[in-house]
């Protein structure tokens, strides 16, 4: 078998060191920059990463080839995992598509918007998600199952194991969302450990109160009022919105739909929530319970359950929010098979399809048609031209990587490149 | 006599290069109007808005004057350039703005470039109450299209009917001829003869290159404008050019006044595909004028050019329409041969000498006024 | 489906909780809510002078609880009962009074206005302490409660979580929750007549609150003292002031 690791740096510079390392030697390649260009920033990230655990300064991952993009496409899909930290070598992909894709998430922002649009679609699209901050990794669990937390603060071989431990869950059963769970309750209990101290009780109670709703324990209910009362007693004006919409979502997953829309209605205080309210009211009264359970989950980004329990569901008002989920959840194929003639019907309709039928090409590897529909949506709306412009940016970021360190080794590159069509690289 | 023009561009300050003219439609026609100024024995000097600082430069022997402004000072300056003047006042644009306006004066009115169906009404108000202003100030607002006129006695009010002028832009028609040896028979070439920016329609150009060249193998696109460097839809430009899966059949050049002619000559068909701003487009006359059959979008001046069917074809501004009407060109030579034909003839109308003829007679009862002592404060 | 918000046809429901007001300002305080609230929830601390017998001689008086034993000193228990009481009656809105708070006249036609709309969900007032007589308000550093806004008014969000902080004096009289929802600074005046008495009963009032609170903990030390001074700065209440 064959992991890729698809980063921004060089090997060395690369934040998911550990998983690399838990990889045999003789199986692991790297698409990205040659060496690692040292900017004060990436040079404390490093340091804070090796205080943590992983130990090594420089050339911590030995032996790893280089590949570039159009020698990774000659590996043999059906035996490849690609590990994506640099969500635009997916753009390059061209229409290989490895058997396992997992997309790691490091703690640090992209630096363009590029790069995020492009960490959303492959997150939609991925086998499995590691994450290297909290925050990101909740936000992802509502979108999507087989999410990872990648904790900075587990030891060195903790992670290792981890590493070993998603690799081979996504083998043999291709679907890791079992440890996930197993990971959420771990997580919770850490929380419950510091509940009862006053400095960080708000915290842990919104974060106990996450972590319940993940795992579906109505219990999430009182730990989310203890964080509002904390959050309303310290002043914080907004958490009617940080805080107590999140009630609603509780309430509908425990069926108790009714005062899921009331207490969605407690928080719609401006124009736009006073209209969602009012149109999940007339839905409760039609008796279409469900509908409103899948609307109030995608009021609060759990995408993930909206996307299960529309997928139960029938009818036009529920194929309208099931293509809201798959758009937000990134999973644009399934969002545009649900068309129907009548979303054609206005303009601006019409320009909001085009641009998402743009970057379904663009994922395809389409470029031409990609810019095409970008156009068509850009004749009426020239902020559309935005997309054609992150396609060139996109293009731009991946020859900067491909240069960065120039001394590029064209006779071995060439020599990897045979050993790798002859499928003697690797490890199978 | 000294004859002041105010226009907000003529001399390249876009680019630093205030020692030449800017290549766009607006500075051609001041050109021309200079020209004609001078048979006419007074001397032009024109004042112009610089976002570099001021400037003092001479240009093809007109004198010009830059004068130093920032995007939130451009009326004030504008306004304030006429008092340089000592002599008569030709304001050559700015007309949407509303303005103080040199009693005694001539407008000028290039098109409308407030025809955008989403503007805001609040801006539309805002330009309907500039161009009243306008009226009521000026002695006389000469239009390039017949749409400013109906436009002035739809939204306004004045007393006069002789303060509008229509006065269309012409073409040289012995320098704009046919040229049918130009042309190669096996291919079709479709010609873009506009700058590379948003309000000229070259995302529609874009769009249906994309669907004519997967169609028809014979078809050969080519781009004939400037390109404003560093914008967006420049970029975007060349994003879709480059690896483009027809990239051999898509041609970009920016071509020089003189080489217009044989651009328009090899082509077989000109598209006009602006979405808003189009005045009596010199673009359009050029291609009529060389025979090229013409696509155009129904946009301002154009339809006063174009009459559907008979000397080209107009079509709303909409990739599906210019597609399809193109492609009937495309598949029919007999259609292209026909409306080239009856467009040189309609070419022959908007000659340069009838441009000339009708300026010479506005001018020469205006400057007798000014002569005589009967002009505005300014001539005092 | 009941709307949480209703732009029309509120009911508004006064609640009071009172202790031997009998012979103070109770009964000017019932009859002029008795002009424009729809019921008065009344919550009576083991009064001894007969102030439960008043309120019953008040129609819109709809629920009246009597405590045999007086949670006077343990406040938050006692406003917390106060609410749950108000609440029962299932109200839209509800208007915390004292026993010794007066509305101005034009806040009593305004009030079905502030009620009636779908944009807020509590009203605040401004508060002017009358001193010394019922001509004349005081203003200065320790009182001067009419320059903010006191919310008096509030909607009922049915199923909202309401909490009070848990304190023994000077707890809010709306639960603390309010304060995240959207609400309204009206310009309209409430009227307390608590400091009017003679120096000797503000003496004693003076002392009740040392003797509850002797280290300010709850209120302020300095306010506390400020009641005995003698020459307080007063000025003129005018029936049509800003």
């Amino acid at each position: 078998m064959y992991f890729i690791a698809f980063g921004g740096e060089s090997p060395n510079g690369f934040a998911f060191t550990d998983l690399l390392e838990a990889i045999p030697g003789e199986a692991r390649f790297f698409v990205g920059a040659a060496t690692t260009t040292l900017t004060p920033g990436n040079r404390g990230q490093g340091a804070k990463r090796d205080g943590m655990g992983s130990g090594r300064a420089a050339d911590r991952i030995p032996g790893i080839r280089r590949l570039s993009m159009d020698e990774a496409r000659r590996l043999p899909p059906e035996h490849t995992m690609a590990l994506v930290i640099e969500p635009l070598w997916v753009s390059a992909f061209c229409g290989w598509r490895p058997k396992w894709l997992v997309m790691l998430v490091p703690r640090k922002a992209y630096e363009t918007p590029v790069q995020q649009r492009w960490a959303d679609l492959v997150t939609g699209m991925a086998d499995a998600v590691l994450a290297e901050s909290e925050s990101l990794y909740l936000q992802l669990c509502f979108r999507r199952n087989g999410v990872i937390f990648w904790d900075p603060y587990r030891s060195w071989e903790e992670r290792r194991q981890l590493a070993i431990q998603v690799i081979e869950t996504l083998v043999e059963r291709g679907d890791p969302e079992r440890m996930a769970v197993d990971q959420r309750h771990s997580l919770l209990r850490d929380y419950e450990m510091l509940a009862d101290r006053e400095d960080v009780k708000e915290t842990a109670y919104y974060l106990m109160a996450l972590y319940r709703y993940l795992l579906a324990d109505s219990r999430a209910q009182q730990d989310l009022l203890t964080a509002f009362e904390r959050a309303v007693e310290a002043g914080r004006p907004n958490s009617l919105i940080t805080h107590y919409r999140f009630l609603s979502a509780i309430l509908a997953q425990c069926g108790r739909v009714e005062e899921a829309v009331q207490a969605y209605g407690i928080t719609a205080v401006d124009e736009r929530a006073k209209e969602e309210y009012d149109r999940l009211v007339r839905w409760f009264e039609e008796g279409q319970g469900q509908l409103v359970r899948a609307r109030l989950f995608l009021l609060n980004d759990d995408i993930r359950s909206a996307r299960v329990t529309l997928g139960r569901l029938d009818g036009e008002a529920a194929r309208r929010l099931s293509m809201e989920a798959d758009i937000r959840a990134g999973r644009l194929e399934e969002a545009l098979c649900r068309l129907t003639p009548g979303d054609r019907k206005s303009r601006a309709a019409r320009r909001a399809i085009a641009v998402q039928e743009g970057l379904l090409h663009w994922m395809r590897g389409d470029r031409a048609e990609a810019i095409h529909q970008f156009l068509r949506a850009a004749v009426e709306d020239p902020g559309v031209l935005g997309y054609v412009l992150e396609m060139g940016d996109a293009e731009e970021i991946l020859e900067r990587i491909g240069r960065r360190g120039g001394g590029y080794d064209a006779a071995r590159a060439q020599s990897l490149g045979q050993s790798v069509d002859g499928h003697d690289a690797g490890a199978q | 006599m000294n004859v002041g023009i105010c226009t907000h561009s003529f001399a390249d300050g876009y680019n630093g290069r205030v020692d030449r003219i800017f290549a766009g439609g607006l500075e051609r026609y001041m050109y021309d109007f200079c020209m004609l100024l001078r048979d006419l024995g007074v001397r032009p000097e024109v004042h112009q808005l610089s976002f570099r600082g001021a400037f003092h430069s001479t240009v093809d022997g007109i004198e010009v004057f830059g004068h130093a402004c920032t995007p939130e000072t451009t009326v004030e300056v504008f306004q304030s350039m006429a008092d340089a003047v000592n002599g008569p006042v030709v304001y050559a644009s700015f007309i949407w703005h509303r303005m103080r306006y040199r009693p005694g004066s001539i407008g000028i009115c290039h098109g409308i470039n407030w025809d955008r169906a989403d503007l805001p009404v609040r801006e539309k108000n805002g330009v309907a109450a500039a161009i009243q202003g306008a009226l009521d100030q000026l002695e006389r607002i000469v239009s390039v299209d017949s749409h400013f006129l109906s436009y002035c006695r739809s939204v306004c009010v004045f007393d006069d009917p002789g303060k509008l002028v229509l006065l269309p832009n012409a073409v040289d028609t012995g320098h704009f001829r046919p040229n049918s040896r130009a042309r190669r028979p096996e291919k079709v070439r479709v010609l873009y003869p506009r700058r590379i920016s948003w309000e000229r329609g070259v995302i529609p150009m874009m769009v249906i290159a994309d669907r004519l060249l997967d169609r028809h193998p014979e078809v050969v696109v080519e781009f004939a404008g400037e390109v404003v460097d560093g914008s967006p839809i420049t970029r975007a430009f060349s994003l879709w050019m480059k690896d483009h899966p027809h990239r051999r059949r898509i041609e970009h050049r920016v071509l020089s006044f003189d080489q217009m002619a044989e651009a328009y000559q090899r082509a077989d068909i000109a598209v006009i595909p602006s979405i808003f701003s189009e005045g009596t487009s010199y673009a359009c006359l050029e291609a009529l004028s060389c025979g090229t059959a013409v696509v155009a979008a129904n946009i301002g001046g154009l339809n006063d050019l174009i009459l559907d069917g008979y000397n080209g074809l107009l079509v709303p501004p909409e990739p599906d329409a210019l597609l399809e009407a193109v492609e009937r060109c495309v598949k029919n030579p007999g259609l292209r041969r026909a409306l080239g034909r009856r467009g040189r003839e309609t070419a022959l109308a908007f000659d340069r000498s009838h441009w000339r003829a009708k300026w010479t007679r506005v001018l020469e009862t205006w400057l007798a006024g000014w002569k005589g002592g009967a002009g505005g404060a300014g001539g005092a | 489906m009941r709307p949480v918000r209703k732009a029309s046809g509120n009911r508004l429901t006064a609640m009071m909780q009172v202790r031997n007001e009998a012979d103070r300002y109770l009964e000017t305080v019932l009859r002029e809510l008795s002009e424009f609230v729809d019921d008065i929830v009344v919550v009576d601390d083991a009064s001894s002078d007969g102030t439960p017998d008043l309120c019953r001689r008040f129609k819109k008086v709809s629920n009246l609880v009597i405590l045999s034993e007086s949670l006077f000193g343990r406040e938050w228990m006692l406003r917390s009962l106060l609410w749950k009481v108000a609440v029962s009656t299932d109200p839209d809105w509800l208007l915390a009074v004292d026993a010794d708070e007066v509305y101005e006249d034009r806040a009593k036609e305004r009030l079905r206005g502030l009620i009636d709309q779908d944009r807020y969900d509590w009203v605040g007032f401004r508060m002017f302490d009358f001193w010394g007589g019922m001509t004349h308000y005081r203003e200065d550093e320790h009182w001067n409660l009419h320059r903010r806004h006191m919310v008096t008014l509030v909607r009922f969000l049915p199923g909202y979580h309401y909490f009070f902080p848990k304190m023994d004096l000077h707890v809010p009289r709306i639960p603390l929750s309010y304060r995240v929802l959207p609400g309204y600074r009206s310009e309209l005046r409430i009227k307390h007549f608590g400091w009017v008495g003679s120096p000797e009963q503000l003496r004693r009032k003076y002392e009740r609150y040392v003797a509850l609170d002797p280290e300010g903990r709850f209120g302020n030390a300095d306010q506390y003292r400020s009641i005995l001074d003698p020459n307080p700065r007063l000025v003129e209440w005018k029936e049509d002031g800003p």
